[in-house]
Protein backbone atom coordinates (compact mmCIF):
# COMPACT_ATOMS: atom_id res chain seq x y z
CA UNK A 1 0.00 0.00 0.00
CA UNK A 2 0.95 3.28 -0.75
CA UNK A 3 1.68 6.16 1.32
CA UNK A 4 -1.03 8.53 1.66
CA UNK A 5 -0.75 11.87 0.20
CA UNK A 6 -2.40 15.59 1.23
CA UNK A 7 -1.93 18.90 0.40
CA UNK A 8 0.98 19.19 2.37
CA UNK A 9 3.00 16.55 0.04
CA UNK A 10 4.37 19.50 -2.00
CA UNK A 11 6.00 21.10 0.71
CA UNK A 12 9.91 20.52 0.78
CA UNK A 13 10.41 18.60 3.99
CA UNK A 14 7.72 16.51 3.26
CA UNK A 15 9.08 15.54 -0.21
CA UNK A 16 12.82 15.20 1.58
CA UNK A 17 10.51 12.77 4.34
CA UNK A 18 9.14 11.12 1.58
CA UNK A 19 12.39 10.26 -0.18
CA UNK A 20 14.30 9.35 2.63
CA UNK A 21 11.66 7.04 4.21
CA UNK A 22 11.73 4.99 0.30
CA UNK A 23 15.71 4.79 0.68
CA UNK A 24 15.15 3.76 4.12
CA UNK A 25 13.02 0.64 3.01
CA UNK A 26 15.63 0.10 0.65
CA UNK A 27 18.77 0.35 3.01
CA UNK A 28 17.19 -1.62 6.03
CA UNK A 29 17.88 -4.94 6.35
CA UNK A 30 16.97 -6.22 9.61
CA UNK A 31 13.52 -4.65 10.08
CA UNK A 32 12.79 -6.37 6.45
CA UNK A 33 12.48 -9.56 8.58
CA UNK A 34 11.03 -8.40 11.83
CA UNK A 35 8.08 -7.83 13.34
CA UNK A 36 6.91 -4.25 13.64
CA UNK A 37 4.13 -1.98 15.12
CA UNK A 38 2.15 -4.73 17.66
CA UNK A 39 1.25 -1.97 20.53
CA UNK A 40 -0.53 1.10 19.08
CA UNK A 41 -0.09 4.10 20.89
CA UNK A 42 1.88 7.56 21.84
CA UNK A 43 5.17 7.12 22.84
CA UNK A 44 8.53 9.14 24.16
CA UNK A 45 12.32 8.18 24.22
CA UNK A 46 12.66 5.14 26.74
CA UNK A 47 8.88 3.99 26.81
CA UNK A 48 8.20 0.32 26.68
CA UNK A 49 6.29 -1.19 24.89
CA UNK A 50 4.61 -4.46 26.10
CA UNK A 51 5.12 -8.14 24.25
CA UNK A 52 2.61 -10.61 25.98
CA UNK A 53 1.99 -14.20 23.88
CA UNK A 54 0.53 -17.47 25.88
CA UNK A 55 3.17 -19.75 26.64
CA UNK A 56 3.55 -23.10 25.18
CA UNK A 57 1.42 -25.90 26.13
CA UNK A 58 1.24 -29.65 25.42
CA UNK A 59 -1.48 -31.93 24.93
CA UNK A 60 -2.03 -35.45 26.51
CA UNK A 61 -3.34 -38.64 25.14
CA UNK A 62 -6.12 -39.13 27.54
CA UNK A 63 -7.33 -42.35 28.62
CA UNK A 64 -10.57 -41.51 30.64
CA UNK A 65 -10.66 -44.40 32.00
CA UNK A 66 -7.79 -44.42 33.86
CA UNK A 67 -7.34 -40.99 34.72
CA UNK A 68 -9.26 -37.55 34.04
CA UNK A 69 -7.01 -34.92 32.33
CA UNK A 70 -5.49 -31.81 34.41
CA UNK A 71 -6.51 -28.23 33.80
CA UNK A 72 -3.92 -25.40 34.43
CA UNK A 73 -4.58 -22.12 33.94
CA UNK A 74 -2.52 -20.65 31.16
CA UNK A 75 0.59 -19.22 31.55
CA UNK A 76 1.88 -15.51 29.71
CA UNK A 77 5.37 -14.95 29.03
CA UNK A 78 5.53 -10.91 29.50
CA UNK A 79 8.88 -8.74 28.01
CA UNK A 80 9.10 -5.64 26.54
CA UNK A 81 10.71 -3.56 23.72
CA UNK A 82 12.06 -0.37 24.88
CA UNK A 83 11.99 2.69 22.47
CA UNK A 84 16.07 3.24 23.15
CA UNK A 85 17.15 4.86 20.32
CA UNK A 86 15.88 8.53 18.92
CA UNK A 87 18.37 8.61 15.65
CA UNK A 88 19.39 12.19 15.25
CA UNK A 89 21.23 14.06 12.24
CA UNK A 90 21.04 17.41 11.95
CA UNK A 91 22.35 19.79 8.95
CA UNK A 92 22.76 23.34 8.04
CA UNK A 93 21.95 24.59 5.01
CA UNK A 94 22.71 28.07 3.97
CA UNK A 95 20.78 30.53 1.43
CA UNK A 96 23.61 31.22 -0.70
CA UNK A 97 24.48 27.67 -1.53
CA UNK A 98 23.58 26.69 -5.22
CA UNK A 99 20.69 23.90 -4.98
CA UNK A 100 20.70 23.68 -8.66
CA UNK A 101 17.07 21.75 -8.99
CA UNK A 102 14.97 21.46 -6.03
CA UNK A 103 14.38 17.86 -7.49
CA UNK A 104 18.18 17.02 -7.04
CA UNK A 105 18.14 18.70 -3.58
CA UNK A 106 15.17 16.55 -2.44
CA UNK A 107 16.93 13.16 -3.71
CA UNK A 108 20.65 13.85 -2.32
CA UNK A 109 19.25 14.88 1.36
CA UNK A 110 17.11 11.87 1.66
CA UNK A 111 19.39 9.37 -0.14
CA UNK A 112 22.32 11.04 2.99
CA UNK A 113 18.97 10.83 5.98
CA UNK A 114 18.23 7.32 4.98
CA UNK A 115 22.12 6.02 5.28
CA UNK A 116 22.32 8.04 8.03
CA UNK A 117 19.63 6.80 10.04
CA UNK A 118 19.76 3.04 8.25
CA UNK A 119 23.08 2.17 9.19
CA UNK A 120 23.12 2.69 12.94
CA UNK A 121 19.14 1.08 13.02
CA UNK A 122 20.76 -2.41 11.19
CA UNK A 123 23.55 -2.28 13.38
CA UNK A 124 21.69 -1.73 16.74
CA UNK A 125 19.13 -4.51 15.62
CA UNK A 126 22.35 -6.84 14.83
CA UNK A 127 23.98 -6.07 18.56
CA UNK A 128 20.86 -7.52 20.09
CA UNK A 129 21.46 -11.43 18.64
CA UNK A 130 24.34 -10.90 20.59
CA UNK A 131 23.68 -9.11 23.71
CA UNK A 132 24.01 -11.44 26.74
CA UNK A 133 24.56 -10.27 30.23
CA UNK A 134 26.44 -11.74 33.33
CA UNK A 135 23.54 -14.04 35.43
CA UNK A 136 23.92 -15.98 38.37
CA UNK A 137 21.40 -18.86 39.60
CA UNK A 138 19.05 -19.79 38.22
CA UNK A 139 17.84 -17.76 34.53
CA UNK A 140 14.53 -18.26 32.03
CA UNK A 141 15.94 -17.56 29.06
CA UNK A 142 12.69 -16.18 26.70
CA UNK A 143 13.68 -12.83 25.07
CA UNK A 144 17.23 -13.64 24.59
CA UNK A 145 19.80 -13.54 22.19
CA UNK A 146 20.35 -17.16 19.91
CA UNK A 147 22.18 -20.04 21.39
CA UNK A 148 21.42 -21.86 18.41
CA UNK A 149 24.54 -22.42 15.96
CA UNK A 150 25.03 -23.93 12.93
CA UNK A 151 28.51 -23.30 11.24
CA UNK A 152 30.17 -24.39 8.28
CA UNK A 153 33.25 -26.56 8.58
CA UNK A 154 35.38 -28.48 7.01
CA UNK A 155 36.82 -31.79 7.07
CA UNK A 156 39.39 -30.61 10.07
CA UNK A 157 36.75 -28.46 11.62
CA UNK A 158 38.16 -25.31 10.63
CA UNK A 159 35.28 -22.76 9.57
CA UNK A 160 34.87 -22.15 5.58
CA UNK A 161 33.06 -19.47 3.55
CA UNK A 162 29.43 -19.52 4.23
CA UNK A 163 27.79 -22.12 2.02
CA UNK A 164 24.59 -24.68 2.49
CA UNK A 165 25.20 -26.55 5.43
CA UNK A 166 25.43 -23.68 7.73
CA UNK A 167 22.17 -22.57 7.23
CA UNK A 168 20.32 -25.95 7.49
CA UNK A 169 22.10 -26.54 10.41
CA UNK A 170 20.61 -23.60 11.52
CA UNK A 171 17.49 -24.78 10.47
CA UNK A 172 17.94 -27.72 12.14
CA UNK A 173 18.25 -26.24 15.86
CA UNK A 174 14.77 -23.94 14.63
CA UNK A 175 13.41 -27.09 13.60
CA UNK A 176 14.03 -29.18 17.47
CA UNK A 177 12.78 -25.73 18.94
CA UNK A 178 9.57 -25.69 17.26
CA UNK A 179 9.89 -22.61 15.21
CA UNK A 180 7.06 -21.95 12.23
CA UNK A 181 8.95 -23.25 8.95
CA UNK A 182 7.90 -20.18 7.24
CA UNK A 183 8.92 -16.45 7.36
CA UNK A 184 12.24 -17.70 8.28
CA UNK A 185 15.36 -15.46 7.18
CA UNK A 186 19.06 -15.06 7.40
CA UNK A 187 20.91 -12.25 6.99
CA UNK A 188 24.58 -12.66 6.25
CA UNK A 189 27.74 -10.90 5.82
CA UNK A 190 28.28 -9.50 2.11
CA UNK A 191 31.76 -12.02 1.91
CA UNK A 192 28.95 -15.06 2.83
CA UNK A 193 26.87 -13.79 0.43
CA UNK A 194 29.63 -13.55 -2.20
CA UNK A 195 30.47 -17.00 -1.90
CA UNK A 196 26.68 -18.57 -1.06
CA UNK A 197 25.34 -17.02 -3.74
CA UNK A 198 27.81 -17.51 -6.12
CA UNK A 199 27.78 -21.32 -5.56
CA UNK A 200 23.90 -21.23 -6.11
CA UNK A 201 23.17 -19.10 -8.61
CA UNK A 202 24.16 -21.52 -11.92
CA UNK A 203 25.24 -19.95 -15.04
CA UNK A 204 26.58 -21.85 -18.05
CA UNK A 205 27.25 -21.65 -21.54
CA UNK A 206 26.93 -18.37 -23.44
CA UNK A 207 25.10 -16.83 -20.45
CA UNK A 208 28.35 -17.25 -18.19
CA UNK A 209 31.04 -15.46 -20.99
CA UNK A 210 28.75 -12.58 -21.82
CA UNK A 211 26.71 -11.96 -18.29
CA UNK A 212 29.88 -12.78 -16.04
CA UNK A 213 29.31 -14.24 -12.44
CA UNK A 214 30.11 -11.09 -10.86
CA UNK A 215 27.06 -9.42 -12.60
CA UNK A 216 25.09 -11.93 -11.88
CA UNK A 217 25.77 -11.74 -8.10
CA UNK A 218 25.37 -8.05 -8.23
CA UNK A 219 21.62 -8.96 -9.72
CA UNK A 220 21.34 -11.94 -6.38
CA UNK A 221 22.13 -9.88 -4.35
CA UNK A 222 19.58 -7.43 -4.44
CA UNK A 223 16.58 -7.98 -1.97
CA UNK A 224 15.68 -11.43 -0.40
CA UNK A 225 16.42 -14.89 -1.75
CA UNK A 226 14.80 -18.11 -0.75
CA UNK A 227 17.57 -20.90 -0.03
CA UNK A 228 17.32 -23.88 2.03
CA UNK A 229 13.96 -22.83 3.86
CA UNK A 230 15.36 -19.19 4.42
CA UNK A 231 15.07 -15.72 2.66
CA UNK A 232 18.44 -14.63 2.83
CA UNK A 233 19.41 -11.43 2.40
CA UNK A 234 22.92 -9.34 2.83
CA UNK A 235 24.04 -7.26 5.56
CA UNK A 236 26.57 -4.70 6.49
CA UNK A 237 26.41 -4.65 10.10
CA UNK A 238 27.42 -8.63 10.53
CA UNK A 239 29.49 -8.64 13.14
CA UNK A 240 33.14 -10.95 13.33
CA UNK A 241 34.90 -12.51 16.20
CA UNK A 242 38.40 -11.75 17.52
CA UNK A 243 40.07 -14.04 19.40
CA UNK A 244 41.57 -13.26 23.05
CA UNK A 245 45.21 -13.23 22.83
CA UNK A 246 45.33 -15.69 25.59
CA UNK A 247 43.11 -17.63 27.47
CA UNK A 248 45.40 -18.03 30.64
CA UNK A 249 46.45 -14.53 32.60
CA UNK A 250 50.01 -15.42 32.40
CA UNK A 251 51.43 -18.26 29.74
CA UNK A 252 50.15 -17.50 25.80
CA UNK A 253 47.35 -20.23 25.01
CA UNK A 254 44.36 -20.57 22.20
CA UNK A 255 42.94 -24.13 24.00
CA UNK A 256 42.68 -25.12 27.60
CA UNK A 257 41.83 -28.22 28.39
CA UNK A 258 38.13 -29.73 29.37
CA UNK A 259 38.46 -31.49 32.88
CA UNK A 260 34.67 -32.11 33.16
CA UNK A 261 31.49 -31.41 32.11
CA UNK A 262 28.43 -31.93 33.55
CA UNK A 263 24.83 -31.11 32.76
CA UNK A 264 23.76 -27.69 34.30
CA UNK A 265 20.40 -26.64 36.12
CA UNK A 266 20.28 -22.77 36.39
CA UNK A 267 19.60 -22.13 32.87
CA UNK A 268 15.75 -23.35 32.00
CA UNK A 269 12.92 -22.26 28.92
CA UNK A 270 10.76 -19.23 30.31
CA UNK A 271 8.27 -20.77 27.64
CA UNK A 272 7.23 -23.71 29.67
CA UNK A 273 5.04 -24.07 33.07
CA UNK A 274 7.12 -27.07 34.01
CA UNK A 275 10.86 -26.53 34.70
CA UNK A 276 12.57 -27.63 31.44
CA UNK A 277 16.35 -26.79 30.73
CA UNK A 278 17.41 -25.36 27.58
CA UNK A 279 20.65 -27.97 27.91
CA UNK A 280 23.77 -25.73 29.34
CA UNK A 281 26.44 -27.90 30.21
CA UNK A 282 28.87 -26.76 32.44
CA UNK A 283 32.42 -27.58 31.06
CA UNK A 284 35.26 -27.46 34.22
CA UNK A 285 38.53 -26.44 32.88
CA UNK A 286 41.71 -26.70 33.44
CA UNK A 287 43.52 -23.57 33.76
CA UNK A 288 46.91 -23.28 36.45
CA UNK A 289 47.49 -19.16 35.93
CA UNK A 290 43.53 -18.43 35.79
CA UNK A 291 41.43 -17.65 32.92
CA UNK A 292 42.09 -14.39 31.25
CA UNK A 293 39.45 -11.78 32.03
CA UNK A 294 39.21 -11.91 28.32
CA UNK A 295 37.01 -14.68 27.62
CA UNK A 296 33.82 -13.14 28.07
CA UNK A 297 29.92 -13.93 28.62
CA UNK A 298 28.52 -13.55 25.09
CA UNK A 299 31.78 -14.51 23.40
CA UNK A 300 31.47 -17.85 20.89
CA UNK A 301 33.46 -20.95 22.27
CA UNK A 302 34.62 -23.30 19.99
CA UNK A 303 34.66 -27.53 21.78
CA UNK A 304 36.57 -29.95 19.80
CA UNK A 305 40.75 -30.92 18.77
CA UNK A 306 42.74 -29.39 15.68
CA UNK A 307 40.94 -32.28 13.27
CA UNK A 308 37.20 -31.81 14.46
CA UNK A 309 34.93 -29.54 15.74
CA UNK A 310 33.09 -31.09 17.90
CA UNK A 311 30.50 -28.02 18.91
CA UNK A 312 30.47 -23.98 19.31
CA UNK A 313 28.43 -22.24 21.89
CA UNK A 314 27.80 -19.10 23.25
CA UNK A 315 29.57 -18.54 26.91
CA UNK A 316 26.31 -17.99 29.07
CA UNK A 317 28.08 -17.93 32.64
CA UNK A 318 32.14 -17.95 33.35
CA UNK A 319 32.76 -18.88 37.36
CA UNK A 320 35.96 -18.21 38.74
CA UNK A 321 35.31 -19.59 42.26
CA UNK A 322 38.17 -21.83 42.14
CA UNK A 323 40.78 -19.88 39.94
CA UNK A 324 42.45 -22.83 38.28
CA UNK A 325 39.22 -24.67 37.42
CA UNK A 326 36.92 -22.06 35.65
CA UNK A 327 33.62 -23.21 35.10
CA UNK A 328 32.54 -21.96 31.78
CA UNK A 329 28.48 -23.40 31.02
CA UNK A 330 27.20 -23.05 27.31
CA UNK A 331 25.15 -25.00 25.13
CA UNK A 332 26.97 -26.93 22.60
CA UNK A 333 26.04 -27.10 19.23
CA UNK A 334 27.78 -29.69 16.48
CA UNK A 335 27.93 -27.18 13.03
CA UNK A 336 25.50 -29.48 12.07
CA UNK A 337 22.58 -27.83 14.38
CA UNK A 338 22.48 -30.44 16.62
CA UNK A 339 22.16 -29.87 20.83
CA UNK A 340 24.76 -32.38 22.20
CA UNK A 341 24.54 -33.54 25.66
CA UNK A 342 27.26 -34.00 28.23
CA UNK A 343 28.15 -37.20 27.10
CA UNK A 344 29.13 -35.97 23.88
CA UNK A 345 32.03 -34.07 24.81
CA UNK A 346 35.08 -36.02 25.51
CA UNK A 347 37.02 -34.27 28.52
CA UNK A 348 40.46 -35.00 27.37
CA UNK A 349 40.47 -34.87 24.10
CA UNK A 350 38.09 -32.17 23.43
CA UNK A 351 39.52 -28.66 23.69
CA UNK A 352 37.94 -25.42 24.81
CA UNK A 353 38.63 -22.39 22.94
CA UNK A 354 37.35 -19.20 21.65
CA UNK A 355 38.63 -18.77 17.78
CA UNK A 356 38.21 -16.15 14.98
CA UNK A 357 35.00 -15.89 13.25
CA UNK A 358 34.74 -13.90 10.25
CA UNK A 359 31.09 -14.03 9.72
CA UNK A 360 28.41 -14.02 12.45
CA UNK A 361 25.76 -14.20 10.25
CA UNK A 362 22.28 -14.02 12.13
CA UNK A 363 19.36 -16.25 11.41
CA UNK A 364 15.60 -15.45 12.84
CA UNK A 365 12.03 -16.17 12.35
CA UNK A 366 10.42 -13.40 12.11
CA UNK A 367 8.35 -13.30 14.78
CA UNK A 368 11.48 -13.32 16.91
CA UNK A 369 12.75 -10.57 16.37
CA UNK A 370 10.45 -6.94 17.40
CA UNK A 371 10.69 -3.92 16.23
CA UNK A 372 8.74 -0.64 17.44
CA UNK A 373 8.90 2.99 15.68
CA UNK A 374 6.76 5.61 16.94
CA UNK A 375 7.26 9.26 16.48
CA UNK A 376 8.29 12.16 19.13
CA UNK A 377 5.56 15.14 19.13
CA UNK A 378 6.31 17.95 16.19
CA UNK A 379 6.91 21.43 16.90
CA UNK A 380 4.05 23.15 18.06
CA UNK A 381 2.28 26.18 15.96
CA UNK A 382 4.65 29.20 15.77
CA UNK A 383 7.44 27.47 17.01
CA UNK A 384 8.98 28.89 14.05
CA UNK A 385 9.53 25.42 12.60
CA UNK A 386 8.07 23.35 9.81
CA UNK A 387 7.42 19.40 10.35
CA UNK A 388 6.72 16.69 8.35
CA UNK A 389 5.97 12.66 9.85
CA UNK A 390 5.57 9.92 7.68
CA UNK A 391 5.35 6.31 8.05
CA UNK A 392 5.51 3.85 5.61
CA UNK A 393 2.28 1.87 6.25
CA UNK A 394 3.81 -1.88 5.55
CA UNK A 395 6.93 -1.71 6.90
CA UNK A 396 5.78 0.76 9.65
CA UNK A 397 9.16 2.84 9.49
CA UNK A 398 8.97 6.19 9.94
CA UNK A 399 11.04 9.84 9.71
CA UNK A 400 10.70 13.01 11.09
CA UNK A 401 12.42 16.07 8.98
CA UNK A 402 11.98 19.20 10.94
CA UNK A 403 13.16 22.54 9.65
CA UNK A 404 13.34 25.76 10.96
CA UNK A 405 15.42 28.82 13.49
CA UNK A 406 16.22 30.70 10.88
CA UNK A 407 19.89 32.49 11.36
CA UNK A 408 19.60 35.78 9.18
CA UNK A 409 23.52 36.64 9.95
CA UNK A 410 24.60 33.36 8.48
CA UNK A 411 21.77 32.97 6.08
CA UNK A 412 21.09 29.39 7.07
CA UNK A 413 18.74 27.40 8.59
CA UNK A 414 18.60 24.17 10.56
CA UNK A 415 17.32 20.93 9.01
CA UNK A 416 16.74 17.93 11.41
CA UNK A 417 15.21 14.49 10.94
CA UNK A 418 14.78 11.36 14.15
CA UNK A 419 13.63 8.01 13.93
CA UNK A 420 12.03 7.30 17.58
CA UNK A 421 13.06 2.99 17.69
CA UNK A 422 13.39 0.04 19.82
CA UNK A 423 14.29 -3.07 18.79
CA UNK A 424 13.84 -6.30 20.98
CA UNK A 425 14.30 -10.45 20.37
CA UNK A 426 11.04 -11.81 21.47
CA UNK A 427 12.37 -16.13 21.24
CA UNK A 428 15.70 -16.88 21.53
CA UNK A 429 13.83 -20.46 20.15
CA UNK A 430 13.25 -18.52 17.41
CA UNK A 431 16.76 -17.22 16.36
CA UNK A 432 20.19 -18.49 15.25
CA UNK A 433 24.01 -17.81 14.48
CA UNK A 434 25.78 -19.25 11.12
CA UNK A 435 29.23 -19.06 11.51
CA UNK A 436 31.49 -18.81 8.35
CA UNK A 437 34.81 -16.92 7.05
CA UNK B 1 34.43 -5.95 20.26
CA UNK B 2 34.95 -4.20 24.28
CA UNK B 3 34.56 -6.03 27.37
CA UNK B 4 32.60 -4.76 30.33
CA UNK B 5 32.48 -6.33 33.49
CA UNK B 6 28.93 -7.03 35.57
CA UNK B 7 30.07 -4.60 38.81
CA UNK B 8 28.57 -7.44 41.52
CA UNK B 9 30.20 -10.68 40.26
CA UNK B 10 32.71 -9.24 37.87
CA UNK B 11 31.75 -11.49 35.32
CA UNK B 12 33.21 -10.63 31.77
CA UNK B 13 30.93 -9.71 28.99
CA UNK B 14 31.43 -8.87 25.70
CA UNK B 15 29.37 -5.96 24.32
CA UNK B 16 28.78 -5.15 21.01
CA UNK B 17 29.56 -1.18 20.03
CA UNK B 18 26.13 -0.33 19.87
CA UNK B 19 25.12 -1.97 23.30
CA UNK B 20 28.43 -0.14 25.32
CA UNK B 21 26.58 2.65 26.65
CA UNK B 22 23.27 1.00 27.66
CA UNK B 23 25.47 -1.60 29.48
CA UNK B 24 27.19 1.19 31.45
CA UNK B 25 24.51 3.29 32.27
CA UNK B 26 20.87 1.41 32.33
CA UNK B 27 23.12 -2.40 33.40
CA UNK B 28 25.19 -0.70 35.30
CA UNK B 29 28.39 -2.37 34.16
CA UNK B 30 31.99 -1.30 34.58
CA UNK B 31 35.38 -0.46 32.64
CA UNK B 32 37.57 -2.90 35.09
CA UNK B 33 37.19 -6.13 37.20
CA UNK B 34 35.62 -5.13 40.37
CA UNK B 35 36.84 -8.10 42.11
CA UNK B 36 39.69 -8.01 44.63
CA UNK B 37 43.36 -9.00 42.54
CA UNK B 38 43.60 -12.90 43.60
CA UNK B 39 45.64 -13.96 46.52
CA UNK B 40 49.16 -15.05 45.75
CA UNK B 41 48.96 -18.99 46.90
CA UNK B 42 50.55 -19.61 50.02
CA UNK B 43 53.58 -21.87 50.29
CA UNK B 44 53.05 -24.20 53.11
CA UNK B 45 51.35 -22.25 55.37
CA UNK B 46 53.66 -19.31 56.82
CA UNK B 47 52.50 -16.36 58.49
CA UNK B 48 52.76 -13.28 55.84
CA UNK B 49 55.93 -11.14 56.26
CA UNK B 50 56.04 -8.64 59.25
CA UNK B 51 58.89 -6.86 58.56
CA UNK B 52 62.85 -6.89 58.05
CA UNK B 53 64.72 -8.44 61.36
CA UNK B 54 67.29 -6.81 62.58
CA UNK B 55 68.86 -10.15 63.78
CA UNK B 56 71.83 -8.28 66.22
CA UNK B 57 69.57 -5.30 67.37
CA UNK B 58 65.58 -6.52 67.87
CA UNK B 59 64.24 -7.74 71.02
CA UNK B 60 63.66 -10.70 71.97
CA UNK B 61 59.70 -10.17 70.97
CA UNK B 62 60.63 -8.70 67.68
CA UNK B 63 62.91 -11.93 66.88
CA UNK B 64 60.06 -14.07 67.70
CA UNK B 65 57.26 -12.16 66.26
CA UNK B 66 59.51 -11.72 62.62
CA UNK B 67 61.27 -14.35 62.67
CA UNK B 68 57.99 -16.72 64.39
CA UNK B 69 60.49 -18.65 66.33
CA UNK B 70 59.79 -20.12 70.05
CA UNK B 71 60.83 -17.95 72.68
CA UNK B 72 63.45 -20.51 73.24
CA UNK B 73 64.88 -20.03 70.35
CA UNK B 74 64.65 -16.31 70.02
CA UNK B 75 66.32 -16.10 73.49
CA UNK B 76 69.16 -18.37 72.24
CA UNK B 77 69.12 -16.34 69.10
CA UNK B 78 69.62 -13.54 71.54
CA UNK B 79 72.55 -15.02 73.71
CA UNK B 80 74.78 -15.97 70.69
CA UNK B 81 75.01 -12.92 68.84
CA UNK B 82 76.49 -10.90 67.17
CA UNK B 83 75.75 -12.59 63.46
CA UNK B 84 77.20 -11.40 60.40
CA UNK B 85 76.07 -14.04 57.94
CA UNK B 86 73.55 -17.18 57.74
CA UNK B 87 76.27 -19.45 58.08
CA UNK B 88 77.08 -17.88 61.51
CA UNK B 89 73.25 -18.71 62.25
CA UNK B 90 73.01 -21.84 61.15
CA UNK B 91 76.27 -22.94 63.17
CA UNK B 92 75.05 -21.56 66.35
CA UNK B 93 71.61 -22.38 66.49
CA UNK B 94 70.80 -25.46 63.94
CA UNK B 95 67.25 -26.05 65.00
CA UNK B 96 66.11 -23.50 62.83
CA UNK B 97 65.62 -23.30 58.89
CA UNK B 98 67.77 -20.45 58.37
CA UNK B 99 67.50 -20.58 54.51
CA UNK B 100 63.86 -19.97 54.73
CA UNK B 101 64.07 -16.69 56.71
CA UNK B 102 67.16 -15.63 55.32
CA UNK B 103 65.23 -13.28 53.11
CA UNK B 104 63.76 -11.74 56.43
CA UNK B 105 67.33 -11.15 58.43
CA UNK B 106 69.10 -7.87 58.27
CA UNK B 107 72.69 -7.90 59.86
CA UNK B 108 73.01 -4.58 60.99
CA UNK B 109 75.64 -4.37 64.27
CA UNK B 110 73.89 -3.27 67.28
Amino acid sequence: MAPTFTANDSLLEVRIAQKALTQLNLVCMYPKVAVVDYEPGAFEVGNDVKIRRPKRRRAISLDPRVASGTFNEAGFFSGTVTLENLWFDGWLTYGIDPRQTIEKYIDETGSQMADSIGTPNDEYMNSLFTSWVATTGAVAVGANPPIAIGACVDSNGNLTSFNSSGLIGAGVAMDKENCPPDNRYALISPVAAGAFLQDAIAITGFAAASIGSGQAIEFGLKGLIPRFGFMVGMSNSITSQAAPTSLDTVSSVSTLAIASVAADTNFSYADYNSTTYIGAVNFTLTCPNGLNTNVAVGQIARIGTSSRATAFGVILRISTATATAPVITLVPFSPNGAKLLPNQITPGTDLFSVPNIGSINTVNHREGLLMAVRQIMEPSPGSGAVAASIVDPDTNLGIQVFRGNYDTGTVSEKNAYYMLTGSQISDFRKTALVLSL
Amino acid sequence: MPILFDRVTGQPVQVHEMQVKKYRTKLGYVDYDPRPAPVPISNGGDAPPTGICKINIDSLKDLSDKLGLSTAEAKALKDNRPYTRVEDLMAKIPSVPWANLESKINYEAA
